[in-house]
């Protein structure tokens, strides 16, 4: 088989499990379903591992033109977009991620979902969504790529909303939903300016026809594309001010929040900044604007996880700040060290949901972690399996974490586009990061059990087959754990900070700024010319990762000794803290600033529309045009009388008129 | 002095203002129906009045095509009027306005 045709078979096969599983395999049993939504996944995880580890490694870049697909006149010529694939080193490690973790969580959740009716359609909704993953991460241009980023904001929504019986669920799907649309925006307006400067919206063709010249003739739409991307950005990876909609996409089952809201959909935005990083540089404010989001949302999220009390929360809100990490890496130049934090975070991040997720699972859907405590000896594989998650998260040096989230640090203080406020930001988001994983991590798995053994939660299903007992999960679902928890330790070695490889001896760039050299050397080459070299040295290196780590085990001990006695330890900080304890608690008020400030203006001014525009003009056209119809019809039915001798009397009058106009 | 085919033409002017006045108030259909026919029958003592006067044979040929439809429409009438009064009970035209607008 060729290159060309395993690519296809990579992207087509999870959308032949979708199809099949929605349409033609909804009485099969529950294992045939699940059988064959995992192989979806895991065939094509087979195909990637030969095609990254074979031609792409060896510096090929494989593409492919499914079919023609959009032919529209466009100035003198025609705009071509053909259906076509392209798998680079940059889309080779998103699909090794996604097929890669998602088969693993396509396992998992085929434990987890057993409790579940009509299981068919939560796999037909999960293997679509990785069929739009991998055209929005394998797409050879904007058009292709965008069809995957609203087919995986679709998936979300459907799956989020899965449980839709409950109305907050299906709201918190809408939610995210609507604001994935606002980002879209931003995404479409960037795609039509690019056809506007470039006339082409492949990668490879704007990449080459953006030349130093073009860029500073065209300096303000470079930024207006930097920037509608950014929107795009904020909407599809959860950034400020768009965030809103990750932490209440929890309501979805756990693999969906591993699987789309941790490892693959939220990170399409770094991504898509890394594949348009050659424009994205030539641009200071745009690359300024998307390294102080990335910052401040960084820190604004970790902020709020500190005080959540649902286990699920709190790693959603580490979500979003893990994201700000990514897109602060991406916005200081230092594009491989984001996607590096992509593929560590989306290891240790999807072990941490799948943990969670097996703590939900035993504990029959309890998500309280006040009401936890003391699992890790009844749960031994996932307590210290979510353990190495947060060493990796918190950055414990050796974990994976610690060398991307460093690297994003040091770049952040020394990059092209760096500042060492924008590090003070990070590093005081890194603390907050310690303290909430641990204070997690400690609350579900260590001090004493604060089980309720009588309380039940559930969706309505049937407990009655469980023992109340806790214990351990079957192997479909520690064993993605396990996996997972390996490559947390060992994915970070990718990106070793250059100081650490000068001790080892070794030279030259690490392993991820290799990997990616084709994709973001233009964008290096471009920096280089505009900002000179980066002014960053293994001295300073040195220094800011000491700092983070001391600043991590600080806040770790801080953590742990707070709440040794139990979840009431941070009551009296919280106490002292008083109001603004309780503005962090409600997340900032951030939705119901939202509420007051855009959905009730928006409201009322719909409320206005509807009275004037449909109520008065609309109804009032359709409602009174027939009226007058009516009145004059009337009038005519009188005359139909039913009477033989009323319709006589009309043609005896007829005839009389049309003789008098015949005759005078 | 009036000749007898002229005198023929204005009696049948009345004969048809006869037949036009029972159609029109009649509310009996049977009644009705026999003011067609004398409609009909004015009908044709104008056209054999009008064939006398004008020296032609068309007149008299039309009459007796008209006094064919109105055998068949006597009979199909009367068919009809037999129908109604099976369903309706009733053979007053008021009574029949089902098709009323």
């Amino acid at each position: 088989m060729n290159y060309q045709a395993m690519l296809a078979a990579v992207l087509l096969l999870p959308l032949l499990g979708a199809v099949l599983n929605g349409f033609f395999l909804r009485k099969a049993p529950r294992l045939v379903t699940v059988t064959v939504a995992t192989l979806a996944i895991a065939v094509p995880f087979v195909l990637s591992c030969a095609l990254v580890f074979g031609p792409i490694a060896s510096g090929e870049m494989i593409r492919t033109e499914l079919f023609k697909w959009i032919s529209v006149p466009l100035g003198g010529g025609w705009l071509e977009i053909p259906f076509a694939l392209s798998l680079d080193r940059l889309s080779g490690i998103l699909l090794l991620i996604i097929t890669g973790v998602g088969s693993l969580i396509h396992l998992y959740a085929g434990e987890y979902m057993h409790h579940e009716e009509g299981v068919y359609r939560f796999f037909a909704y999960l293997n679509l969504f990785v069929f739009s993953m991998l055209s929005l991460v394998l797409g050879a241009n904007m058009v292709v790529t965008f069809l995957g980023w609203e087919g995986v904001g679709v998936c979300s929504y459907l799956l989020i909303g899965y449980w839709y019986s409950d109305e907050a669920n299906a709201r918190a799907g809408m939610k995210a939903f609507v604001a994935n649309r606002v980002g879209d925006l931003g995404f479409l307006l960037a795609m039509f300016m690019s056809v506007k400067l470039f006339g082409s919206v492949d990668y490879s063709a704007i990449a080459a026809s953006l030349t130093n010249e073009l860029a500073s003739e065209n300096a303000p739409m470079i930024t207006a594309i930097g920037l509608c991307m950014l929107l795009g950005v904020a909407g599809k990876s959860a950034q400020l001010p768009l965030y809103i909609w990750l932490p209440d996409a929890m309501a979805g089952p756990t693999p969906v929040s591993a699987l789309i809201h941790a490892a693959t959909m939220v990170t399409s935005g770094i991504y898509l900044m890394t594949r348009m990083s050659f424009l994205l540089v030539h641009s200071s404010t745009a690359m300024t604007t998307i390294a102080v989001i990335g910052a401040a949302t960084a820190l604004f999220a970790a902020t709020i996880g500190l005080v959540q009390n649902d286990i699920k929360k709190v790693l959603a809100y580490s979500t979003v700040s893990q994201l700000g990490f990514m897109v602060l890496g991406c916005g200081v130049g230092a594009f491989q060290y984001g996607v590096a934090h992509l593929m560590t975070h989306a290891f240790f991040k999807a072990l941490l949901f799948l943990g969670a997720g097996s703590v939900i699972h035993a504990m029959h859907h309890e998500q309280d972690i006040r009401k936890m405590g003391g699992l890790i000896k009844k749960m031994p594989i996932t307590g210290w399996t979510f353990v190495i998650g947060t060493l990796a998260i918190i950055g414990f040096p050796g974990f994976s974490g610690f060398f991307s989230k460093d690297e994003i640090l040091y770049y952040a203080w020394s990059g092209t586009f760096g500042h060492p406020l924008l590090w003070v930001t990070g590093a005081l988001a890194a603390a907050c990061t310690s303290f909430y994983m641990v204070r997690l991590t400690y609350l579900v798995f260590f001090g004493q059990s604060r089980v309720e053994h009588a309380h039940h939660h559930g969706h309505g299903h049937d407990d009655h087959h469980h023992s109340h007992e806790i214990h351990e999960n079957p192997w479909t679902m520690t064993l993605p754990l396990v996996l997972l928890a390996v490559f947390s330790i060992i994915g970070g070695y990718v990106s070793l900070p250059h100081a650490i490889m000068h001790v080892v001896g070794l030279e030259g760039d690490n392993a991820i700024t290799q990997w990616l050299y084709p994709v973001i050397s233009t964008a290096k080459e471009v920096m280089k010319a505009a900002h000179g070299d980066a002014h960053g040295s293994s001295a300073l290196e040195w220094g800011l990762m000491g700092t983070s780590t001391l600043v991590m085990l600080i806040m770790s001990g801080f953590a742990i000794a707070l709440y040794k006695a139990g979840p009431q330890g941070g009551d009296s900080i919280a106490q002292a803290a008083g109001g603004f304890y309780r503005l962090i608690l409600d997340k900032w008020r951030v939705d119901e600033l939202y509420q007051a400030v855009i959905i009730e203006p928006l409201k009322k001014l719909g409320d206005a529309f509807f009275k004037f525009g449909d109520r008065a003009v609309i109804e009032g056209i359709i409602n009174e045009g027939p009226r007058g119809i009516y009145l004059v019809t009337s009038v005519l039915s009188d005359i139909q009388s039913g009477l033989v001798r009323n319709y006589l009397k009309l043609v005896f009058v007829a005839v009389i008129a049309l003789g008098a106009w015949i005759f005078i | 002095m009036l000749t007898l085919p002229e005198l023929g033409l204005y009696f049948s002017f009345l004969l048809f203002l006869v037949g036009l006045a029972g159609v029109m108030f009649r509310k009996n259909i049977l009644f009705m129906m026999l003011s067609v026919e004398i409609l009909l029958n004015a009908a044709n003592l104008a056209f054999v009045s009008a064939s006398r006067i004008t020296g032609t044979i068309d007149g008299q040929v039309v009459m007796f095509f008209v006094m064919a439809v109105a055998a068949c429409e006597a009979a199909v009438g009367l068919a009809l009027i037999i129908a109604l009064y099976r369903t309706k009970a009733s053979i007053e035209a008021d009574d029949l306005k089902a098709l009323r607008g």
